[in-house]
């Protein structure tokens, strides 16, 4: 009996969240937008979106990445709309958030439009959330999901979220049961998984939207002031804290220095034909900051190897270290439009704990934002005969005080046990 | 005074030469002639040559099937110094008086004897070795897998054969100009050269793992590489031909020229089209090759802040453009 009431109970919540989903399209879609990016020569659409109306004069939120081309391709590309009843127009840009890949556009009314309400507090855990979007040029969707807190291993607020987020839908809003705003979807092609943009962010670029529109190059600054803050903030996460330290072979090393970086370990000890030991330790912030399509920054890695061997002679062994700190690349995705080569230093140091290491430093700069630089950095021990530890980060777009802070702490980090 | 004749082959070497104490002399294929030569396109008596009193000397045509020709020319009678060539049938020669001053001798180049060791077929077979053995050794310390021997034993073979086109090159070179090949020299000096090639560039590894990456060691190995390519060719020339000085020289300066220009070219043009990935120096060395004590972290700090600049200067260059 008891059974039966709980199946009753099953039946009657999934039919009332369908129906929940079935009237908030029904009552929102006046509210929802496809955003469209057109090409000047093509006069076609080059990348499309969805967007929300926040206000009866216009204002429509959607995502950083979605309009992008809008301000580093100014000249080239147009940003449009199409509401749910066909109405075609175009917006103007007037804001963005590029760590949180969130920008308002506006559109020119007449008349006082509908819109959606952004809600004051984030919903209970375990209540029921509606992802509402534009996936793949086919209208629009309402994906049900479950709110399930705020992500605790991401640097910047993301929301858990069980549904599934497709590319189309980026930019388009969460509701709750009241249709108040909760987040806003992000899928990038960067990001397999879809994640939500919460409601602090979301009210904070509400409550930052200048007066009067920016140029394109207040818009660059804007980006490269944004990116500094963040870039300062994340770096200095890092360099404020003692590093907890883990042991690799006979190396110490600095290992889940912060809650966000996600590590894995490995070794090929199972590997009965290997004639070296390899023990790894990698560690990866995967947050990518969008850009633009062919950039990407944000992303900070922490490799260390430990190697080892008994069947190779010193000279040997060397020449083997040697290919391990070998063809060391970015961590992040640029293009020569974005950053200038590669710049090595090589030195040969001692660190505090009197580790010995050949120590290579690689930075470049980035060619729209003065400010910021990526680093490189791989370096071998040099203080056994057959044994070894390759130390490397990278770190993207970050300033140079950071930059040198967090290279001095990485270094004199290891030691020997 | 006599009547020399100098038979010649098609590079106008010498086949024979023949002193004939007389100032009438006859060439041909009959046992009568004073000249004998194994040719079927000549007469028995196919030519005759007298010397006048005044020491000239005139040739002529005993009415032969195939005529005679001077310098390329039918000519039935001529008269000849030691600067035209006779041609009869398919044979070549030159025909002078005895007289003829011979140019003054040259010294021997001091050269020649310090080399002379070189002619040894045990010193060519041991440099071969021990180069074939460093070839070896390198090879094995980049295989970090299970070392295949044969298959290392095979690409040193193969190297080794390769390298040998060189010494039979200008061994041939010589034998085509009638001198001897002297290919044990020539295999001696191959392998000298790269036995002492392979230690210097071990000592340009050492260097470069005890100074960084510095400009100046570039410049200094083009200048290694320059006066060991110009030494190398140098023998190899003096083995393969007896040149004067001045022109030996001169080849060995325009081999060592054209082989410097890509060379350079590399050092100091390499490309800096854009990567995703840093280039540097990766080498590693025991720490037994360490000459100098480490640096601390500051000084490496201190260094970035320039590194800094310099991404710097190539941002504003490349915005100018």
């Amino acid at each position: 009996m008891k059974l039966l009431i709980f199946f009753l109970a099953v039946c009657a919540f999934s039919s009332v969240a369908q129906e929940t989903a079935k009237d908030l399209f029904n009552d929102y879609q006046s509210s929802l937008y496809q955003i469209r990016i057109i090409n000047n020569d093509s006069n076609n659409k080059s990348s499309i979106g969805s967007g929300f109306a926040v206000s009866a004069s216009g204002l429509i939120v959607t995502n950083y990445h979605v309009i992008s081309d809008a301000v580093f391709n100014a000249d080239n590309v147009r940003i449009e709309f199409e509401d749910h009843a066909g109405n075609q127009g175009s917006l103007k840009l007037r804001y963005i958030d590029v760590v949180n890949d969130l920008a308002v556009v506006q559109r020119l009314v007449d008349s006082p439009l509908p819109y959606l309400h952004v809600a004051d507090n984030l919903p209970e855990q375990g209540s029921p959330i509606y992802s509402l979007g534009n996936p793949h040029d086919l209208g629009m969707i309402v994906v049900p999901g479950t709110f399930n807190g705020l992500s605790k291993r991401s640097f910047y607020q993301r929301i858990h979220f069980t549904g599934s987020i497709n590319p189309g839908m980026s930019g388009g809003p969460v509701v709750n049961d009241a249709g108040l705003v909760m987040g806003v979807n992000v899928a990038t092609a960067g990001n397999q998984i879809g994640f939500l943009v919460p409601l602090s962010p979301l009210q904070h670029l509400l409550a930052n939207i200048p007066e009067s529109e920016f140029s394109q190059e207040q818009f660059i600054a804007l980006i490269e002031n944004q990116l500094v803050d963040n870039q300062t903030d994340l770096v200095s996460a890092f360099i404020q804290q003692d590093w907890p330290i883990t042991e690799l072979g006979e190396a110490k090393i600095p290992a889940d220095v912060v809650p966000f970086m996600s590590c894995w370990g490995d070794s090929n000890r199972d590997q009965e034909n290997a004639h070296f030991l390899s023990v790894e330790n990698r560690c990866r912030l995967n947050d990518n900051i969008f850009v633009h399509n062919s950039l990407r920054t944000g992303a900070i890695e922490m490799e260390f190897e430990w190697l080892q061997s008994d069947d190779f002679s010193t000279n040997r062994f060397y020449r083997f270290l040697s290919d391990g700190i070998d063809g060391a690349g970015a961590g992040n995705l640029a293009t020569e439009e974005d950053v200038t080569n590669y710049r090595c230093n090589t030195h040969t140091v001692n660190n505090r704990y009197a580790v010995t290491t050949r120590s290579i430093l690689c930075l470049r700069a980035y060619k729209a934002f003065d400010r910021l630089y990526d680093v490189l950095y791989v370096a071998a021990s040099l203080d056994h005969q057959q044994a070894g530890l390759v130390s490397h980060f990278t770190l993207s777009g970050v300033g140079k005080s950071e930059a040198m802070s967090f290279t001095e702490k990485f270094i004199e980090a290891v030691s020997w046990q | 005074m006599a009547i020399m004749v100098e038979v010649l082959d098609r590079n106008s070497q010498r086949k024979s030469l023949h002193r004939l104490d007389t100032n009438h002399v006859t060439v041909g294929r009959g046992y009568e002639a004073d000249v004998q030569l194994d040719d079927p396109y000549i007469d028995a008596t196919h030519i005759s040559i007298d010397q006048r009193d005044d020491d000239t000397l005139v040739i002529n045509d005993n009415d032969s099937l195939n005529g005679t020709l001077v310098n390329g020319e039918h000519s039935a009678q001529a008269s000849v110094t030691e600067r035209d060539i006779i041609t009869l049938g398919r044979s070549r020669m030159r025909v002078f008086s005895s007289q003829r001053h011979v140019a003054p001798a040259q010294k021997l180049n001091p050269m020649e004897a310090r080399i002379e060791w070189m002619n040894s077929v045990w010193v060519a077979a041991l440099l071969a070795l021990i180069y074939a053995g460093l070839n070896l050794y390198s090879d094995y310390l980049t295989q970090f897998s299970d070392v295949r021997w044969g298959s290392l034993l095979g690409q040193t073979g193969a190297q080794l054969l390769v390298l040998c086109v060189w010494p039979l090159f200008f061994g041939l070179l010589a034998k085509l100009n009638s001198k001897e090949a002297r290919l044990t020299s020539q295999f001696s000096l191959l392998w000298m050269t790269l036995i002492i090639t392979f230690a210097i560039s071990t000592l340009e590894i050492v260097l470069r793992f005890n100074t960084g990456q510095q400009p100046w060691i570039d410049t200094l190995m083009l200048g290694v590489v320059a006066i060991i390519c110009w030494s190398f060719y140098w023998l190899t020339l003096f083995i393969a031909f007896h040149q004067p000085q001045r022109r030996r020289h001169m080849i060995t300066s325009v081999m060592t020229f054209l082989t410097l220009l890509p060379l350079s070219y590399f050092t100091f043009h390499y490309s800096d089209n854009f990567s995703q990935r840093a280039s540097y120096d990766s080498t590693l060395l025991p720490p037994a090759f360490l000459l100098r004590s480490p640096q601390p972290v500051n000084q490496l700090m201190q260094d970035a802040d320039a590194l800094f600049n310099s991404v710097d200067s190539l941002r504003d260059a490349g915005s100018d453009k």
